[in-house]
C-alpha cells in the first residue's frame, strides 16, 4: 500500500512514513485541491518557513493539509479524520511513541497528547478520551528534527469581542 | 510624602491618581534630581507648597472654591483631560506636562525625555541616535523646529515642552501619520534610523509591555474580601458578574444570529473579495519590509463554526474542557471581572481568591454547559499558525451586513499581520512570560501595525463599494458608519514600547527579526 493509498483508506496501521524525497506535485496529483491558492506558515521551535495547500479527501472533515518547501512535500496534517478502524488499533500497530509532548488542539491544552512515532512518520495527536484529534505524517525521523523542523504549532487565540460594540 | 495610589483600568492601564508633590510622579525612577523645580510653572510651584503645609486635601478644597486655578492643580489621569496617543498617555511626567503643572526642558533626564525625543525623532526633528533621555541643546533646537514646524513663533517657539507644545506632540501622532511615513519612505533603508537601546531604554520598555497588575512600588495589591464601596463580598461580585457575561454573550453571539442555513452565511468569495483587499492595504503599508501569500477561505481562513463543531463532536471530554476555558477566559479576561479584581485588590491565583473563585467557576460551568459551547462555537473570531477561523453569518439586513464585512476587513489586516512576524520575533516572544511582554509582543505589537494600516485608509466611495459587495447603497455612498476594529488592550502596550524604542526598531524586530533592537537585558 502507497502512502497515498493509506491516506485514501484512513488506515495508519501499516503507516512507515512518505518517502524522503516526496514530491508535493505527486500528492496533488492524487488528491484535489479544495483550491489553487496557497498559504504558508512556519513548522517546528525553530519556525522553518513552509507553504501550504489545503486538499480533499472523503473521511477528512477538515480536510487535509499539504505542507511543502520547494517541490517537496515534507509534512500532511488531517483534523479529526475517520479512521477506517478504531483507534486502539493504531496504537497497537504504531507500538509506544518515542515521545510524548503537550499540544494545543485550538484553544485547548491536551497534556502529553502528541504521541510522536519519528521512526514510522507519524504523530499522533491523542484527545483525553484516547480519540485521535489530529494527525501529522511526514518521511521518517527523529524526535528532535521532528519537533524543531516539522511540528505545527496549531494553538490559536480569539480575537477580542466585545458585546457591546456593533 | 504621600504614597501614590495605583489602580488598573478595565483595559489594563493605570489610573494614577496624584497626591504627592511633584517630585514623585514618575513611577519607575524616572524623575531625577535635575528635574527639581525646574519644570513647575509659578504658580504649581506655589500651590505645592502650599500643599506641603496645608495638606492635599486642604489645599484642593481651597483650590476647588476658585474656579482660576483649578486647571493647573492635582489633575488625575483619567480626568478627561489626558494625553490621547498611547506613546504618551499614562506617563505621569507627560500628562503633568498636558496639565500645565511643568514643563519638560533642557537638563530634565528620564523616560519622559525619552519619550518626547523618540517622538521628535519620529516626526523627523530629531537624528534617532540622538535620543539618549537627556534634555540637551539637540533636543531643545529639535524642539523648536517641531514648534516652529507646527507655526508657533516668537516666544512660543522657545524649545521648551509646555502644555501647548505636548498638545501638538499629541495630536501629531493621534492618527499615526509618522509611523506609517516612516515605513512606506522609498528612500530610507529599512534599518536606517534603529539604535541600540540603553539600559535606561530596555528597563522601560520591560515595563511597557508587561500587563501583571502592580501596585506602583511593584509588589502585588493587598485583597480586600470587601470593600467599603459595594455592599456585596467579593465573591458575589464575581458570582453575578460572570453569569451576566456568559448571558450577554450568548445573546450577542448566539440568540441574536440568523439560522445556520446557506443563505445566511457568508460565501467563500466574498469573503476572499474582502481578504484580498485587506492584504493590498496592508502591503501598502509594510510591504517593503514583507509581504505574506494570498488569503483565501477554505486554506488559510476557515469557517470557525464549522472547526469548533467537529472539535466538539470529536470529543465530550474536549467539550468540557472547551466550557471550562470558557468560564477561566471569562474569569481572567472580562472587564467587569478585571474591574472587580482592582477594586478588591485580587489577583486570581493568589491562593485566598483561588479558593473564593473555584466554587463559583465549577458551578456556572455546569449549569451552562451547553451555553458555554454555543458561544464557543460561535466566537467570532481566532488565529494563529497562520490560519484565521472566522463566522459566516449574515446580518438581519444591509446594515447589519456591512458592519459584518468592515468587521472581517479589520480581521483579516491584523491576522495578515501576524502572518508577516518574522521567525526570530516569534522566538523572541516566545520565551518571554505572557504577561512580561510574551502576549504584547504577539497580540499588542500586531494589533499596533494593524491599527496603523486601518487609520491611514480613506473610506472613500470605491473602497466602500469593494468591502460592502452586494450590500454597498450607492444612493448613500458614503453614509455607512464604521466602527473601528476591536482592539486587544495589550495594543496600548505595544504603542507605549513604540514611543520609547521607536517604530523603526519595533518593524525591524517584527517584521526583520532584529530583535536585537528590542532587547530587555
Amino acid at each position: 500500500m502507497t502512502p497515498w493509498d493509506a491516506i485514501a483508506r484512513r488506515d495508519f496501521t501499516d503507516w512507515h512514513g512518505l518517502p524522503a524525497d516526496a514530491a508535493y506535485a505527486s500528492f496533488d496529483d492524487r488528491f484535489p485541491r479544495l483550491s489553487d491558492a496557497e498559504a504558508a506558515g512556519m513548522l517546528g521551535s525553530h519556525n522553518v518557513p513552509a507553504r501550504y495547500r489545503v486538499h480533499v479527501a472523503e473521511g477528512y472533515p477538515l480536510n487535509l493539509q499539504a505542507w511543502f518547501m520547494g517541490s517537496r512535500l515534507v509534512l500532511i496534517e488531517a483534523d479529526v479524520p475517520r479512521l477506517v478502524g478504531a483507534p486502539a488499533e493504531l496504537f497497537d500497530a504504531l507500538g509506544p511513541p518515542a515521545a510524548t509532548v503537550d499540544f494545543t488542539w485550538d484553544v485547548l491544552a491536551v497534556p502529553q497528547g502528541g504521541h510522536i512515532h519519528p521512526d514510522r512518520g507519524i504523530t499522533v495527536f491523542v484527545g483525553p478520551e484516547g480519540q485521535v484529534l489530529r494527525l501529522a505524517l511526514y518521511a521518517p525521523t527523529d524526535v528532535a528534527h521532528y519537533q524543531t523542523e516539522l511540528h505545527h504549532e496549531t494553538k490559536l487565540t480569539e480575537l477580542p469581542f466585545r458585546p457591546d460594540t456593533p | 510624602m504621600r504614597e501614590r495610589a495605583y489602580q488598573v483600568a478595565p483595559d489594563g492601564r493605570g489610573s494614577v491618581h496624584r497626591t504627592g508633590p511633584p517630585r514623585a510622579r514618575d513611577p519607575g525612577g524616572q524623575s531625577h534630581s535635575c528635574d527639581d523645580g525646574l519644570g513647575l510653572e509659578p504658580a504649581v510651584a506655589q500651590l505645592v507648597q502650599l500643599q506641603r503645609s496645608a495638606g492635599n486635601n486642604a489645599t484642593a478644597r481651597l483650590v476647588r472654591s476658585r474656579p482660576a486655578t483649578t486647571a493647573v492643580v492635582q489633575r488625575t489621569i483619567g480626568d478627561g483631560h489626558d494625553l490621547r496617543s498611547h506613546r504618551f498617555a499614562r506617563n505621569v511626567a507627560l500628562e503633568a506636562t498636558f496639565d500645565t503643572e511643568r514643563t519638560i526642558r533642557l537638563g530634565n533626564r528620564g523616560v519622559h525625555v525619552t519619550i518626547i525625543q523618540q517622538a521628535l525623532a519620529d516626526a523627523g526633528f530629531l537624528a534617532p541616535a540622538a535620543v539618549d533621555g537627556r534634555f540637551g541643546a539637540g533636543t531643545r533646537t529639535a524642539v523648536r523646529a517641531f514648534q516652529t514646524a507646527k507655526g508657533l513663533s516668537g516666544a512660543a517657539a522657545n524649545g521648551i515642552v509646555n502644555a501647548a507644545t505636548m498638545d501638538l506632540l499629541d495630536q501629531h501622532f493621534g492618527g499615526h501619520r509618522p509611523e506609517r511615513d516612516i515605513a512606506t519612505d522609498p528612500a530610507r533603508g529599512l534599518l536606517d534610523g534603529t539604535r541600540p537601546l540603553n539600559a535606561a531604554d530596555r528597563r522601560a520598555l520591560g515595563q511597557a509591555i508587561t500587563t501583571e497588575q502592580r501596585t506602583a512600588s511593584g509588589t502585588l495589591p493587598v485583597f480586600h474580601r470587601t470593600i467599603a464601596a459595594d455592599p456585596d463580598p467579593y465573591e458575589v461580585r464575581i458570582r453575578a458578574a460572570l453569569n451576566a457575561a456568559v448571558s450577554g454573550l450568548h445573546h450577542a453571539l448566539v440568540a441574536s444570529r440568523p439560522p445556520r442555513t446557506p443563505a445566511n452565511l457568508m460565501p467563500g468569495a466574498e469573503i476572499n473579495r474582502v481578504a484580498t483587499k485587506a492584504k493590498q492595504v496592508t502591503d501598502a503599508v509594510f510591504g517593503r519590509y514583507k509581504t505574506g501569500p494570498a488569503l483565501a477561505f477554505g486554506v488559510n481562513i476557515r469557517d470557525q463554526f464549522d472547526v469548533r463543531d467537529a472539535q466538539i463532536a470529536a470529543s465530550a471530554a474536549a467539550a468540557d474542557q472547551a466550557a471550562e476555558w470558557r468560564v477561566d477566559k471569562l474569569l481572567s479576561g472580562s472587564d467587569g471581572i478585571k474591574q472587580i479584581d482592582s477594586e478588591h485588590g485580587a489577583v486570581q491565583g493568589r491562593a485566598a481568591e483561588r479558593a473564593l473563585l473555584a466554587p463559583i467557576r465549577s458551578a456556572v460551568i455546569t449549569a451552562r454547559r451547553a451555553e458555554l459551547l454555543d458561544i464557543h462555537r460561535n466566537w467570532p473570531a481566532s488565529a494563529g499558525g497562520g490560519q484565521i477561523n472566522l463566522q459566516r453569518y449574515r446580518g438581519p439586513n444591509a446594515a447589519s451586513n456591512r458592519n459584518i464585512l468592515y468587521e472581517l476587513f479589520g480581521i483579516v489586516i491584523h491576522e495578515y499581520v501576524h502572518t508577516l512576524e518574522h521567525p526570530d520575533h516569534v522566538t523572541f516572544r516566545n520565551n518571554l512570560p505572557q504577561q512580561r511582554g510574551g502576549f504584547v509582543l504577539r497580540e499588542g505589537m500586531t494589533d499596533y501595525f494593524a491599527k496603523l494600516v486601518w487609520e491611514g485608509l480613506t473610506f472613500d466611495a470605491p473602497l466602500r463599494v469593494l468591502i460592502e459587495g452586494a450590500f454597498h447603497d450607492p444612493a448613500h455612498p458614503l453614509a455607512h458608519p464604521i466602527a473601528p476594529p476591536h482592539r486587544y488592550s495589550e495594543a496600548v502596550n505595544a504603542e507605549r514600547a513604540v514611543g520609547i524604542i521607536g517604530v523603526r526598531n519595533a518593524m525591524a524586530a517584527f517584521f526583520l527579526g532584529r530583535t536585537d533592537l528590542i532587547r530587555l537585558t
